[in-house]
């Protein structure tokens, strides 16, 4: 038997202990004051608001705002998700109405950590500072500076059009810096070159952590019987930004890559769904964790799931506290150069297991090194001298651990 | 001899399992749940297989049902969660088949044990180490209570032990669940069979009842008391006891054997008389669709090759030659009984003979309470409940599961013990603040 245990979920941020790393990033799911209290009730352990912004710079919304890119798949399967795009705004509501509910959840929730998502021009000095005051004022533990959105507030030089320069990022962090009492979160855009770039900016010019990264910037399809984009907004369409599963290992490499050039805290973004992901990216060197579209498709209620998987992980191997494995799977990182030229593996398929697909004959026939054959039995077999190792028939083999490589 | 290994499906891979789970909708009004007399979150475990976490997804079960492995194994889920499962899309979920796979990953790799609140000094009396026992066990242990079990045979697990054959319910199982169970915290004293009710419950704080309903109703025909004719639920309980103990069984039955009943007594009589080699016929009073008997199990009985008659009713038996007799009348449905379904009404009374080696009754079961206590029962002998806490009629005493409703579901007796247990739970935390 196994003794019930109780693991400590908790973790610093910036200062803050939160109660567990699972935080809404600005989004849908963080669009009313009324949702963050939802979302806090069924346990997440922070929020950052939808953006907020001078009632003057808002746009109103378009239909409809959403594509994705989902897979039917086999017959017998529902409808999947693997990425959604949004060409959604900032928040539409008005200003003063946003402080009032910041300072309400944070009455009824002092534990959870409240971040506001804030957004002005690049050349807006007054307008960021005045954010600033008036969201420490209302009561936010921390501000998100939004120098990410990819479509819409660029046009106006916002969101991704002050993210993409590492000046202007430089810039406006100092002018928050200036007037913050509270700790100021950079987020960062996918949409560069060298996402580090960027975010060094924002480190020298004083921001306390990096959230990263926001949505990639995408045309999710086209209708082929309209034969416009998607999504089609009475018969016009503009790119957008992506989102979901698909986004993750996009997501990852700039977590790990900020987390080893910079001595920063970094809130980890981008197609997280389950308890999984989110370690995977606490061990690339976040400290806490942001989701949205995972929250838009199965509600606040993956909290649990998200929580008790976590803990099941942390149990597993020992931890006590999330800070113990904060960027430990950071060290195997290297450059191409360093890694083992000398050692070989080749392929090796399970007999027992193999369902006699031959899917991995085709592949490594057509796209491999012709290192596979299948005989009358239909069972694949491994040419020693042919196969160079390179994991095709293991990516491609349907089932669970059949088609692995082993010591040449 | 047919094998045994047949009536089980094999257990799903890790794979199949998550492959399944994914298939899941997690519909918003979660009908599944709504299916489950435990109220398992289903939608919540399965999401958890989704995700690989199969520790916590049997956690989840047992958050709602202790005896989360033996319930994926007889469950009737047909009739009850995937019956409700809405994907219109495709299949249903496999919900009992994923609850199997889990309840087997952790009995593989150390039994998770919930979390126990710190000992609260009061005590409870149990009566009953069936379903209902042990769930109430279970629920009050978690709450704090010192739990003593109190049954009268001489192994835990009343009807799961006793009664259901190994052929579908694993053994290795139920054991595990009930050593699940102590592992929580609560005693088992077996061979103590509890006649008086006033002197028992003096030693304890509140008392729950989960007596079931085994005792067989008997059959007042002519020759009734013929050898050969044996009731059913002896029959299964005297297999059951010569596998416990590697002894060779006591009742041995010829090669042509009749059942009588439509109930699970009567099918999984059936059935092990077939596996035992037998020829074996099931006479029912009343219609297919009237039989109280799972679907599932009817079919799988067909499947297996044994015989149905419905509407006979038998009138007598005797014997012919050396062989038993019984004559069966011819009935059809008349105005609904009290159980809702039509009355049998016999067609004519002149009968119909059928011969066989052993007959094997299985016609219904009866609360089997014998110390006269004081609680009001109703003209079954079945105890009356308050239906939100489980209390019976008398201040401090509880019960659920065979003993209130005359034999439903193992997971319904679960629910109870649950039930029951909060019900205590709240019944002691009053009396507590009133003193
Ligand atoms: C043959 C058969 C097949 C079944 N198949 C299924 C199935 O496939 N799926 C399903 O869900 N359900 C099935 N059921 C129903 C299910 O087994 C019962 O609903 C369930 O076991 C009831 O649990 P219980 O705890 O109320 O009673 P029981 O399981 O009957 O346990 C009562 C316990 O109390 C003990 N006891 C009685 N009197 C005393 C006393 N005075 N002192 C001390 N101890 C006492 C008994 O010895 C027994 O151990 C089946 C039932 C039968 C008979
Ligand atoms: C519909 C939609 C609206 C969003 N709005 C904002 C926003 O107002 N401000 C912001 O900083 N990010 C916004 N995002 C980006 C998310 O906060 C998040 O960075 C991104 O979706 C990646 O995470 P995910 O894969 O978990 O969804 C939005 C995302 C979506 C899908
Ligand atoms: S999700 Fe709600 S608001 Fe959006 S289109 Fe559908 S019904 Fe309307």
């Amino acid at each position: 038997m196994r003794m019930a245990t109780q693991t400590n979920l908790s973790v610093r941020f910036c200062g803050f202990e939160m109660a567990n790393p699972f935080i809404l990033s600005s989004a849908p799911p963080t669009g009313t004051g009324e949702m963050i209290k939802q979302a806090f009730e069924a346990g997440w352990g922070g929020a950052v608001t939808k953006t907020l912004a001078h009632d003057r710079d808002l746009l109103a919304n378009v239909t409809p705002r959403l594509a994705s890119l989902s897979f039917a798949g086999r017959s017998d399967e529902a409808k999947k998700l693997y990425g959604l795009e949004n060409i959604e705004l900032i928040t539409d509501r008005p200003l003063d109405i946003w402080l009032k509910e910041i300072g309400d959840i944070k009455t009824q929730f002092p534990r959870q950590l409240l971040v506001a998502s804030i957004m002005a021009g690049g050349n807006d000095r007054v307008g960021w500072q005045e954010l600033v005051r008036m969201c420490q004022n209302a009561g936010a533990d921390m501000l998100e500076l939004n120098f990410s959105c990819p479509h819409g507030m660029p046009e106006k030089g916002m969101g991704m059009a002050i993210g993409q320069d590492p000046e202007v990022t430089a810039r406006v962090t100092d002018w928050v810096k200036s007037v913050s009492t509270i700790p100021v979160i950079a987020k960062m855009t996918p949409n560069i070159a060298d996402i580090r770039v960027p975010a060094k900016a924002a480190v020298k010019a004083g921001a306390d952590a990096i959230s990263a990264i926001n949505t990639v910037a995408v045309i999710a399809g086209v209708d082929l019987e309209t034969l416009a984009p998607l999504p089609n907004v009475f018969g016009k369409s503009t790119h957008g930004g992506y989102s979901g599963p698909a986004i993750k290992p996009i997501a990852l490499k700039a977590v790990a890559g900020i987390s080893l050039d910079l001595q920063v805290q970094v809130s980890g973004i981008g197609g997280i769904e389950t308890w999984s992901d989110a370690v995977e990216f606490i061990l690339l060197g976040a400290t806490n964790v942001q989701l949205c579209t995972a929250v838009m498709f199965h509600g606040f209620g993956i909290i649990e799931e998200l929580k008790d998987g976590f803990a099941g992980f942390m149990e597993d191997h020992g931890f006590t506290r999330i800070e113990e494995f904060i960027g430990k799977s950071l060290p195997f990182l290297t450059d191409h150069i360093n890694l083992d030229r000398e050692r070989k593996m080749i392929s090796q398929i399970d007999e027992a297991t193999c369902v006699k697909c031959d899917r991995c004959v085709i592949s490594c026939r057509d796209a491999g090194y012709q290192a596979l054959t299948a005989g009358p039995d239909r069972i694949p077999k491994v040419d020693r001298n042919r196969c160079t190792g390179c994991s095709l028939c293991v990516q491609v083999c349907p089932v669970w651990d059949c088609a692995k490589l082993v010591a040449a | 001899m047919k094998n045994a290994d047949n009536y089980l499906p094999p257990l799903m891979s890790a794979q199949e399992a998550v492959v399944e789970a994914s298939r899941c909708l997690s519909c918003a009004d979660a009908p599944c749940r709504q299916g489950c007399p435990a109220a398992n979150d289903i939608v919540k475990f399965i999401r958890q297989i989704a995700q690989r976490n199969f520790r916590g997804a049997i956690k989840t079960v047992r958050e709602s049902n202790v005896l989360a492995g033996t319930c994926a194994l007889i469950c009737p889920v047909g009739e009850l969660c995937e019956f409700r499962c809405t994907t219109k899309l495709q299949k249903p979920i496999a919900i009992g088949a994923l609850q199997r796979f889990v309840a087997e990953y952790d009995r593989q790799h150390g039994m998770s044990l919930l979390p126990v609140k710190e000992p609260n000094g009061f005590s409870v009396g149990i009566i009953g180490s069936g379903p209902a026992g042990l769930s109430a066990a279970f629920e009050l242990c978690r709450l704090g209570y010192d739990v003593e079990i109190h049954e009268a045979e001489d192994l835990p697990g009343g009807i799961l032990t006793y009664g259901i054959p190994s052929y579908r319910l694993s053994p290795e199982m139920v054991k595990d669940e009930i050593e699940y169970v102590k592992a929580m915290g609560a005693k088992i004293i077996t061979g103590s069979k509890i006649g008086k009710l006033a002197e028992f419950s003096e030693k304890y704080d509140a008392i729950f009842i989960g007596i079931g309903a085994y005792r067989a109703t008997p059959l007042c025909i002519e020759g009734a008391d013929i050898d050969g004719v044996y009731q059913a639920a002896s029959f299964l309980k005297d297999r059951r006891i010569a596998e416990l103990h590697g002894k060779p069984p006591m009742i041995n039955l010829g090669r042509n054997v009749i059942v009588i009943g439509g109930g699970n007594t009567a099918i999984d009589a059936a059935q092990s008389a077939r596996l035992a080699g037998c020829e074996v016929e099931i006479f029912y009073r009343r219609s297919e669709n009237d039989m109280p008997a799972f679907k599932s199990e009817i079919q799988s009985a067909k499947k297996n090759g044994v015989r149905f008659h419905f509407n006979h009713m038998p009138l007598r038996f005797s014997v012919t030659g050396g062989r038993l007799v019984v004559t069966f009348a011819k009935t059809m449905p008349g105005s609904p009984d009290d159980t809702g379904r039509p009355a049998p009404i016999m067609i004519d009374s002149s009968g119909e003979d059928y011969e066989a080696d052993n007959i094997l009754l299985a016609i219904g079961q009866e609360a089997t309470f014998e110390g006269n206590c004081g609680i009001a029962t109703d003209s079954r002998g079945l105890i009356i409940v308050d239906k939100e806490t489980g209390a019976t009629s008398m201040p401090g005493v509880f019960a659920g599961g065979d003993a209130i409703n005359g034999g439903a579901t193992a997971v319904q007796a679960v629910a109870d013990g649950r039930c029951a247990a909060l019900g205590i739970d709240k019944f002691i935390t009053e009396n507590r603040q009133s003193r």
